[in-house]
């Protein structure tokens, strides 16, 4: 069950560490626990065995050496569980007293295990040590020793509960691991199935996002928002295909006859000029996929790298001034309403704004009859600059409205005259690029184009 | 005109050669751009036509390269369809001119010509003439046979470019380009306008005409009947 895929996981790899910290944690503790407790034994336990001796001591200084042998026989014989041991030689080095075999002398403090104690194999501990000195008495010498059994159970002690607590912490760390790893992994399991039935097709499907609110749960926004964004460019790519296959059959249609035509004909004169209308409908086609192809690089954005603070009524004034006498000789009238002081700042390309600002007013004059007049101007409102173009023309049907940004898009009642359906798919495209937002309605009659831009 | 051609589609290349060969002009043509880097630093040329995607060493490399060694060779960049930012990269690295395939063969004609004989006029010349037609470019007048003519600020910038490129064809695009900063295919007759409206002021009172219509590929001044 426990895999090597297993420990590769995010969480147990966690499980891991923090196994691997808390058991530290215990160890150091238990360690210096250790340390303290065995020293302050150590020190109670040869405090101990230094009172007694200087108890016995003043026994042989007030009493005398006899007496003293009396009472270290009579404590020998009353020791419980062998846990301290004495011997009381005379000058002469026989034994007066004691529950241990002779001893030879030694200076300062000694420790004595069994090797020294014959005697003591058979009583007691036997894996007792005793802290022992030898004191010099009157008549003699006296060893008294306290046995280490204390520190040893402490030790046992630690030893064990150092043993239970590692193996608590590691099994908690391995628990837990296994839950949040079991957890997370039907998580990203349920994440890995939706994406390969996406990638299959089925682009709709979504991840579901839990109540939990946890890092798997904002990746699993984070990915139906980027689905989300994605069928939306699959399907307007879909549209546009489509779109494009549907748009083009015509004039390819046309192109081909065209050519068929100038292969028959014996005419010099008709040849060519079926050639030449035959270019300039390849002319139109070749246009046709030069906008769709800039519309696409436009809504790629990477031509903000090169915006720049420009004032925008001066683009404004520049394309109407164009235009000026384009519209004046197809009949109608442009006039501008750009006067008035401020600033009119915007962060843009100057370049496709003038595109932008050119496809309205051309917009405005090709779909209104002769005679049309057409307005342009600028206001600043709040935080935002807003340019408009207005027409008194037939305007758009609201139900199309909707519609005309996208890509190749003709109005019901102009399908059967030239155009390519792309003039406001690049105007929103270069909005949208801006920040702007491009607002269409009912000039009454005609059509309002309001274009807002925030201010730089 | 010596001109080199870097181009690594060979119907592009053979299309661009055959055409200026008709023209009476030397081409020759290599397909990688490392290549036409060293050929285009060990032989004076009058244009280069340089392709923004090569084997060996891209085309924006490849003038940057020359640049960078002080050639200053005019060059035109060709681009495939669509490189709306093509352009802009196209001049910042040093090149003259860019011009999009497909294109018609008039239109690249009327560019290397433009480019190749660099105008004979110095900087310091302020007055521009094209027959009886005379351009102050300080007092920012125009007379044509001593009659002083006034022109809007867009007509007397279309009239300066056309006098400035006089004998050589303008095209639609170039003219776009240069006179309004279009950078796109208006839908409307915005050239036919201009043109109309300054030839109604410069040329139809006088009887001869100095702006020509270039059939087929765009507009050029002159004086010669």
């Amino acid at each position: 069950m426990i895999s090597r895929d297993f420990l590769k996981r995010t969480p147990v790899r966690i499980a891991a560490a923090f196994a691997f910290l808390f058991a530290l944690t215990v160890v150091a503790l238990v360690g210096v626990l250790y340390i303290t407790l065995v020293s302050e034994l150590d020190t109670t336990i040869r405090q101990h065995v230094e009172e007694i001796s200087d108890t016995l001591k003043a026994i042989d200084r007030q009493q005398g050496f006899e007496d003293l042998a009396a009472v270290v026989a009579e404590e020998a014989n009353s020791v419980r569980d062998f846990d301290s041991i004495f011997l009381l030689r005379g000058d002469d080095g026989t034994v007066r007293a004691g529950n241990v075999e002779n001893v030879a002398l030694f200076s300062g403090w000694g420790e004595l295990d069994r090797a020294w104690l014959p005697m003591v194999a058979s009583k007691g501990n036997p894996d007792d040590r005793f802290f022992a000195k030898w004191i010099e008495v009157s008549k003699g010498h006296l060893l008294v020793g306290g046995s280490d059994r204390e520190i040893r159970e402490v030790r046992r002690i630690l030893l064990h509960g150092l043993g239970w607590g590692l193996l608590t912490t590691v099994l908690l760390a391995i628990g837990s691991a296994v839950y949040l790893a079991r957890r997370a992994q039907q998580k990203i399991d349920v994440f890995a199935t939706t994406l390969s039935k996406v990638s299959r097709g089925q682009i709709g499907e979504r991840v579901p996002v839990t109540q939990s609110q946890d890092d798997l749960d904002h990746v699993a926004t984070q990915i139906n928002a980027t689905l989300a964004h994605l069928q939306k460019l699959i399907e307007s790519v879909n549209q546009a295909s489509s779109d494009i296959a549907h748009d083009l059959k015509k004039p390819i249609g046309r192109l081909r006859r065209r050519l068929e035509l100038a292969l028959r004909s014996d005419d010099t004169m008709a040849f060519r000029s079926q050639v030449e209308e035959s270019l300039e409908e390849l002319d139109s086609i070749v246009e046709t996929f030069e906008a769709l192809l800039r519309i696409t690089q436009i809504e790629a954005g990477a031509r903000r790298a090169r915006f720049a603070t420009l004032d925008l009524k001066s683009v404004i004034v520049d394309v109407a001034d164009i235009y000026e006498p384009v519209v004046e000789e197809a009949g109608g009238s442009l006039v501008s309403h750009t006067s008035g002081s401020g600033s009119s700042d915007v962060i843009g390309d100057r370049e496709l704004l003038t595109q932008l600002f050119a496809n309205l007013i051309e917009n405005a004059v090709r779909h209104s009859p002769p005679g049309t007049r057409i307005d342009v101007g600028f206001e600043t409102r709040g935080d935002r600059h807003v340019a408009i173009v207005s027409d008194s023309g037939p305007g758009i049907p609201d139900h199309e409205r909707e519609n005309v940004f996208r890509r190749l898009y003709r109005l019901e009642r102009e399908r059967s005259t030239p155009g390519s359906g792309l003039g406001l798919s690049l105007v929103a495209a270069i909005a949208e690029l801006h920040s702007a937002s491009v607002d269409l309605s009912d000039n009454g009659p005609g059509l309002r184009v309001e274009v807002s831009f925030p201010r730089a | 005109m010596r001109i080199l051609v870097v181009e690594d589609d060979n119907e592009t290349s053979a299309y661009i050669s055959q055409g200026f060969d008709e023209e009476g002009h030397v081409v020759e043509s290599l397909t990688d751009g490392r290549e036409g880097l060293t050929q285009a630093m060990g032989e004076p040329y009058d244009v280069l036509i340089v392709d923004r995607m090569l084997p060996g060493l891209d085309g924006l490399s490849l003038v940057r390269a020359l640049r960078a060694v002080g050639n200053k060779v005019p060059v035109i960049f060709l681009t495939s369809l669509g490189g709306v930012d093509d352009r802009v990269d196209g001049l910042n690295v040093g090149g003259d001119d860019y011009l999009v395939k497909p294109f018609a063969f008039s239109e690249l004609l009327a560019r290397v010509n433009a480019l190749a004989r660099r105008p004979h006029l110095k900087d310091t010349d302020t007055v521009l003439r094209v027959g009886d037609l005379e351009m102050d470019l300080i007092a920012r007048t125009v007379t044509r046979a001593g009659d002083s003519i006034e022109l809007q600020p867009r007509e007397f910038r279309l009239l300066e470019v056309l006098m400035r490129n006089k004998g050589r064809v303008l095209t639609r695009t170039m003219l776009l380009e240069r006179v309004w900063s279009f950078h796109f295919e208006p839908r409307t007759s915005v050239v036919e306008t201009h043109i109309s409206r300054l030839r109604t002021k410069i040329d139809r009172p006088y009887g001869s005409e100095l702006i020509h219509t270039v059939r087929g590929s765009g507009y050029t001044m002159h004086d010669q009947p």
